[in-house]
């Protein structure tokens, strides 16, 4: 292999790429970073056996071939050399890649590329495109809430469905659903539900620009769903196993609508947290409607046996009966951090039922729906 | 068609397993069982190489997935196991290699999982595996390997397709040392003797002189014992420095030992692993009779199984010596 790359672009690269690599392999190939010439260009790849990225970055290739090498070394190396062109040189016999830049003369031993897991392509002409903006909102909105760990690895997921022109993404972990839906442009022929690490799309999110096309694909074996955007491709293993049927969790009716604006709930909520942090973050809402036909207010408290007590009132709109429920405040917290709408709806039945919160006056393209399960407080 | 199983010897096990790969019976949990270095990784490994195996007859051993398995390179195939002979398997690693369960096969067709010495894994790491044992999702195999049957909870054994293999006989050991490794005939008798049909040990003591000299060094200090007061004796340990794993390979010697031991006193025809020890052994023989050697087997086997567990080695072995007859 004798290749020439810019130092911008290859550290660019590695960047992206190297969010791919765990700090504690399986393999220990997997700590590596793969190098091979392709079609005029120099592709980079990393994997952690659950997500694989590749990107392909301009070069000037004079022969072809392929290696890894060790991907932190190679980024702190690179990304100290002068902004300049690199000339990379394999020597096959002992896998050792020889870098020229500037004054610097490096040699860096690798591991052979035939070691390295094999990771697909992409399909750059998937029928399914979704634009980077949309896919980064709805992954921002629904990978907060899946369970960080759990017996039961489906929870660690974001379920996702694609049926007629609907994209639907749902995580729960057993104390809060988020439902987040999005109405395409199009219509996806098959109807498609799979599993995606939550840890995965997090990093997806990351990486794509709001400019960009997504292309998903989900190819017959149905293992992996692969996002081609620019010159990079992401792909993510799935998760084996169905998802709970979350329709049933979602309360069909309430007996009490609460409008209130975001920022206000959500300081509110973070200083109840304070002390609500030694108290199982058990937080207490009360929901007051006015007498008088006017606005009414919800009450946020919390109290520390050590530290004291918080209780904060809000202005809010209420139609239905009062109430008196409490909540995980983290929980809370959690929601009103990723909404970016002004107002939000929280609808409540009896301190027993769970709650559900939807922001308002929003684009009917882009639906958000989160149930969060009350915490049982004696009186 | 599954045919080619690179394993040495445990004809009927492979024949079974083949049989039932080629029926189209593929079990998701196995247990392999049997003494030490008998080649039960091996047949775990053989078994993922032909879940895998691209070519045919399975498992060819040429293509990219047998090749990555045979180098324990493969992304699908984990193998887990405590981080020493004689440590721990940890109920955190059996909860890692759950997550990495739960994920479709990258490559291959089969996510394998194989669960070496799973005697050494915790009471709460094999309970945090049944789960998975009882109905893992998707293509998953779980292979486990295990010493001692007797520290595997029986809920564990009642949801695997067992085999108890045992170790190869000694003209197969001999044939594998001579034509795989190319080893002259003679030399390779004797290894095979030796080994009690333990060909990992028998490969090892090849490529690593130390593993006789160990060997060596283990019977004589036995039969130095049997001469010793229990003062002496109690010397002889303190003077040891072994770790956990070397006293038992030191105690699966003294077991042949007290094997042949007894065979000759009953008079038996069956070969002798000690062969070169073959005149000390028949005065031993003659000394303490048949009764007194089952009971010293008997003591070393019970050993062992506390070994495994975590008993204390001085302690252990000053109490074995204690059991062991005594030539004066």
């Amino acid at each position: 292999m004798r290749v020439s790359v810019l130092q911008e672009n290859l550290v660019r690269g590695l960047s992206i790429v190297n969010r791919a690599v765990n700090s504690r392999p399986t393999l220990p190939v997997l700590s590596n970073v793969l190098l091979a010439t392709e079609d005029g260009r120099l592709k980079l790849s990393a994997t952690d056996l659950e997500l694989s990225i590749s990107m392909w970055v301009g070069a000037k290739v004079e022969e072809d071939g392929s290696v890894t090498v060790p991907a932190r070394t190679f980024y702190d190396l690179t990304s100290n050399l002068s902004p300049e062109r690199i000339d990379m040189e394999l020597n096959t016999r002992n896998q050792t890649i020889n870098l020229q830049c500037g004054g610097t003369d490096t040699n860096l031993r690798g591991i052979p590329a035939e070691e390295f897991p094999l990771v697909p392509e992409a399909d750059p002409n998937a029928k399914i495109v979704i634009p980077g903006e949309v896919l980064k909102h709805m992954i921002s909105e629904v990978a907060f809430s899946a369970a960080r760990e759990d017996n039961r690895p489906v929870l660690t997921g974001i379920y996702t469905n694609f049926s007629g022109n609907t994209l639907t993404m749902a995580s729960a972990d057993g104390f809060r659903l988020t439902v987040r839906k999005t109405t395409l442009d199009f219509e996806v022929g098959e109807e498609l539900e799979i599993i995606i690490p939550a840890r995965t799309l997090v990093e997806i999110e990351k990486i794509i620009d709001d400019e960009d096309e997504v292309f998903v694909s989900v190819p017959d074996g149905r293992n992996q769903i692969m996002f081609h955007m620019g010159d990079i491709d992401v792909i993510s293993n799935l998760i084996e196993g169905s998802f709970p049927e979350y329709e049933r969790i979602i309360p069909a009716n309430h007996s009490t609508e609460t409008f209130l604006y975001r920022d206000e709930f959500l300081r509110a909520c973070k200083r109840s947290e304070i002390f609500a942090r030694d108290n199982s973050n058990i937080a207490r809402l009360r929901v007051e409607p006015s007498s008088d036909g006017g606005p009414g207010a919800v009450n946020v408290s919390a109290q520390s046996n050590e530290m004291g007590d918080n209780t904060s009132m809000i202005d809010a709109t209420i139609e239905g009966t009062g109430v008196e429920i409490s909540f995980n405040i983290r929980y809370l917290i959690d929601v009103l951090n990723v909404l970016r709408d002004d107002q939000i709806l929280l609808e409540t039945n009896t301190s027993s039922d769970p709650g559900v919160i939807r922001p308002l006056g929003r684009d009917e393209r882009e639906q958000f729906l989160y149930v969060i399960m009350p915490m049982q407080v004696g009186q | 068609m599954y045919t080619t199983f690179p394993v040495i010897g445990h004809d009927w096990a492979v024949a079974q397993m083949q049989r039932a790969f080629n029926n189209g019976r593929v079990r998701h949990a196995f247990l392999l069982q049997g003494p030490a270095s008998i080649g039960k990784t091996t047949f775990a490994r053989s078994i993922a190489m032909a879940l895998n195996c691209t070519n045919e007859p399975k498992p060819c051993g040429e293509c990219r997935a047998c090749r990555l398995i045979a180098s324990n390179g493969h992304p699908d195939i984990a193998i887990v196991e405590a981080e020493r002979i004689g440590g721990t398997l940890k109920i955190n690693q059996i909860r890692e290699l759950q997550r990495q369960l739960a994920l479709r096969p990258y490559e291959g067709r089969y996510r394998v999982a194989i669960l070496r010495r799973f005697q050494e894994a915790q009471a709460a790491a094999q309970n945090a595996i049944l789960k998975t044992l009882e109905e893992p999702v998707g293509n998953v195999v779980l292979i486990l390997t295990a010493e001692e049957p007797s520290a595997i909870l029986p809920t564990i054994h009642s949801r695997c397709q067992i085999f108890n293999l045992r170790p190869l006989s000694i003209t197969s050991t001999t044939d594998a040392l001579e034509r795989s490794w190319g080893v002259e005939r003679d030399k390779a008798s004797v290894l095979a003797h030796l080994s009690a049909g333990r060909i990992g040990w028998a490969v090892r003591s090849l490529e690593d002189e130390k593993e006789l000299e160990f060997r060596q060094n283990a019977i004589s200090l036995l039969e130095q014992s049997l001469n010793s007061t229990r003062v002496q004796c109690f010397q002889l340990v303190d003077g040891l420095n072994l770790d956990k794993s070397r006293t038992l390979d030191m105690l699966d010697f003294w077991q042949t030992y007290w094997r042949d031991v007894m065979l000759l006193a009953v008079g038996s025809k069956a070969a002798l692993t000690n062969i070169d020890h073959e005149a000390s052994l028949i005065t031993v023989a003659q000394h303490v009779g048949q009764d007194d050697a089952q009971r010293a087997l008997e003591a070393t086997r019970t050993a062992l199984i506390q070994l495994s567990g975590n008993a204390n080695s001085r302690l252990c072995l000053e109490v074995l010596m204690l059991n062991y007859p005594k030539l004066n």
